[in-house]
């Protein structure tokens, strides 16, 4: 249960006033969003949680213990299979007849001034070779930290993300966090106000940073996590701006005339790739952050929108009807070369490189369906991870196993997550508005 | 560092809350009338789209009032953006009272249906944008007073996934910011 109160008093008090009048108006119905985890896969690592002990003196915020967040963080991934007794720590024969491969343990202890000890163990069930192969302890992980209540459910996260790593070999993404825009209806039915929120990549702790009358859309992370760009429509006009999270001060950025749209930040954190109408087509041009220096990349009559950077910069995605329908092309910032990525398919848009640049995940449709594919570089292929027919704002996770995607669930706007292998699915299911255009955090610190 | 903040959100706030503002009135003299089926003599009511004083026909579409100036709504088909023919008179009234009063201005707002990406559709209602602009202009309209607007899929004026419902988001509005 999410202590929605509390997370907007303390999101509050971090606030500057002045941005509280802004919000001040707005009534929240809309909640934290909650996981459903709707398709797993069947060989899962199965692991073993251990409530720990005492862990009832020290209740996270959502009324969850800190063994709780770690399940279904560990669940949710889709790659664990939890086992949990309940009982307390059982021995490893017995977790191997099980079948489990590894345990996790741990115990708090109350320090007072509302400070808690809190350590971990992650134990393999079987005995683990050292290097000469002598036997030696399976345990593979055991840290001790001190936390307040406060930082209770984001330690739970960590020590998730050190099981995941360990055992998966890749660097886990329950620290991170998700931004997405709210739209919430009149007594018509019809958009009456747009919100920007934030919330951490389970769902928990949603905060607005920004409400308005007017459409907000292409909300992304700066590379550092601490600021966001967004579209907004105030005044009439489609303009860009930054907002610091921390502070809640925003700045109007790029306000070019006509349109001006689709920001995305450099690896390097110092341009924004984005889409101007200036020279009379909607083109491609990146903006210096510092300099404000314009420079157009791409020309002529096309739509060309949507850009998305290499993680080593060099490169950017982007979608053009260029060749007639929405499709996707990269352009190489050193050569000013541009291909064609993309010729399956009637309309590929939205795309970004996976982070191991083995392929790109985009928006894509077949047979008039609108769904969310994988195109591998090296053999070309298509692989569709969903096709609901009305799936679109694809984001991948930083460590580029899973995808947050807008969708449609009994007539309201939602977000759902589907592993860049299509085997792991999870549905956010929203109580009030409609939930679109999520963006996924860097990695946090 | 407070008074810096406190002009900035000011604007912010301002700007937030003129979109409330409503039905622009124009100066009396300017308001040419023209003989209208149902319109009381002399009654002059100019409205914002969207707002009520528009009639619509069978499918819901606005009926473009053939006197000037008139906030419109233009229609289109599936991804087109090729000008309906039965819109052209409209837009000619427009124009002509665009041209004989200059530093009259319009803004274009074009509007997509909600299949596909949200950015392309910018593109989409763009281009449905710019097709209007482009006959005004040739009508002898200045650039100078026709601004732009895409706003994509963003701002439905129909939620339904029904054709009708797509074909009233698939349009541009025009609306005069001055006369």
């Amino acid at each position: 249960m999410c202590m929605i109160l509390t997370a907007i008093i303390n999101f509050f008090a971090r606030l500057l006033v002045p941005l509280l009048t802004l919000l001040a108006w707005v009534n929240y119905s809309y909640a934290a969003v909650d996981l459903e985890l709707t398709q797993g896969i069947s060989a899962a690592l199965p692991i073993a949680v251990i409530p720990f002990a005492n862990e009832n003196q020290a209740i996270a915020a959502g009324n969850q213990s800190v063994t709780e967040i770690i399940k279904n963080d560990l669940q949710n991934s889709g790659e664990f299979r939890i086992k949990g007794s309940g009982l307390g720590s059982e021995d490893n024969a017995f977790w191997r007849k099980q079948g489990v491969n590894d345990v996790v343990t741990g115990s708090v202890s109350v320090l007072g001034g509302g400070k808690y000890q809190v350590s971990f163990q992650l134990a393999s069930v079987f005995n683990q070779p050292n290097a000469d192969l002598t036997s030696s302890s399976p345990v593979l992980i055991n840290q001790t930290f001190t936390v307040n209540q406060v930082g209770l459910r984001r330690l739970a996260h960590h020590i998730s993300d050190l099981i995941y790593e360990k055992l998966t070999g890749v660097r886990g993404i329950f620290s991170t966090q998700i931004t997405y825009i709210v739209v919430q209806r009149n007594n018509s039915g019809l958009p009456a106000k747009y919100i920007l929120e934030v919330a951490d990549a389970d769902g928990f702790n949603s905060r607005p940073l920004l409400a308005s009358p007017q459409p907000l859309m292409s909300p992304t992370w700066a590379p550092n996590g601490r600021q966001i760009a967004y579209v907004s429509f105030e005044n009439n006009k489609a303009n860009i701006y930054l907002q610091d999270l921390a502070s809640g001060s925003r700045r109007l950025q790029v306000q070019y005339p006509g349109n001006n749209g689709a920001p995305a930040f450099s690896p390097d954190g110092k341009k924004l790739a984005l889409v101007l109408t200036l020279s009379g087509n909607p083109k491609i041009y990146t903006f210096d952050l510092s300099s404000n220096q314009l420079t157009q990349i791409t020309q002529g009559y096309s739509i060309d929108t949507e850009p998305a950077w290499s993680l080593d910069g060099r490169a950017l995605l982007f979608t053009s009807d260029a060749g007639g329908n929405p499709q996707i092309y990269r352009y190489d910032l050193a050569s000013k070369q541009t291909e064609r990525v993309t010729f399956d398919g009637d309309y590929n848009a939205r795309a970004s490189f996976l982070p191991d640049r083995k392929g790109i995940i985009m928006m894509h449709r077949k047979s008039g369906a609108f769904g969310i594919a994988r195109q591998d570089f090296e053999t070309g292929r298509v692989s569709i991870l969903t096709q609901t027919g009305v799936d679109e704002s694809p984001s991948l996770a930083p460590n580029g196993k899973m995808v947050i995607y807008a969708t449609k669930y009994q007539g309201r706007g939602v977000l759902a997550v589907v592993s860049t292998d299509g085997r792991i699915k999870l549905r956010l299911p929203s109580r009030g508005g409609d939930v679109q255009e999520p963006a996924w955090s860097p990695f946090v610190g | 560092m407070k008074i810096v903040q406190l002009v900035k959100i000011s604007v912010v706030i301002i700007g937030i809350a003129s979109l409330a503002a409503c039905a622009k009135k124009p100066k009396p003299e300017e308001a040419p009338y023209g003989a209208e089926q149902g319109m009381a003599g002399g009654a002059q009511a100019y409205s914002e789209a969207g707002e009520a004083g528009f009639r619509v026909d069978a499918n819901g579409k606005r009926i473009n009032p053939l006197r000037a100036p008139a906030n419109q709504a233009y229609y289109f088909s599936y991804d087109s953006n090729a000008i309906d023919a039965s819109d052209e008179q409209a837009m000619g009234v427009q124009a002509s009272y665009l041209v004989s009063h200059p530093s009259a201005k319009i803004r274009l707002e074009g509007n997509t249906d909600n299949h596909g990406s949200r950015e392309y559709n910018i593109g989409l209602g763009w281009r449905r944008d710019q097709a209007v602009a482009t006959y005004l202009k040739q009508q002898g309209v200045k650039s100078s007073q026709i601004q732009m607007l895409s706003n994509g899929k963003e701002k439905p004026v129909a939620m339904g996934d029904d054709e009708r419902s797509r074909s009233l988001n698939r349009r541009v509005d025009l609306i005069y910011v001055s006369y």
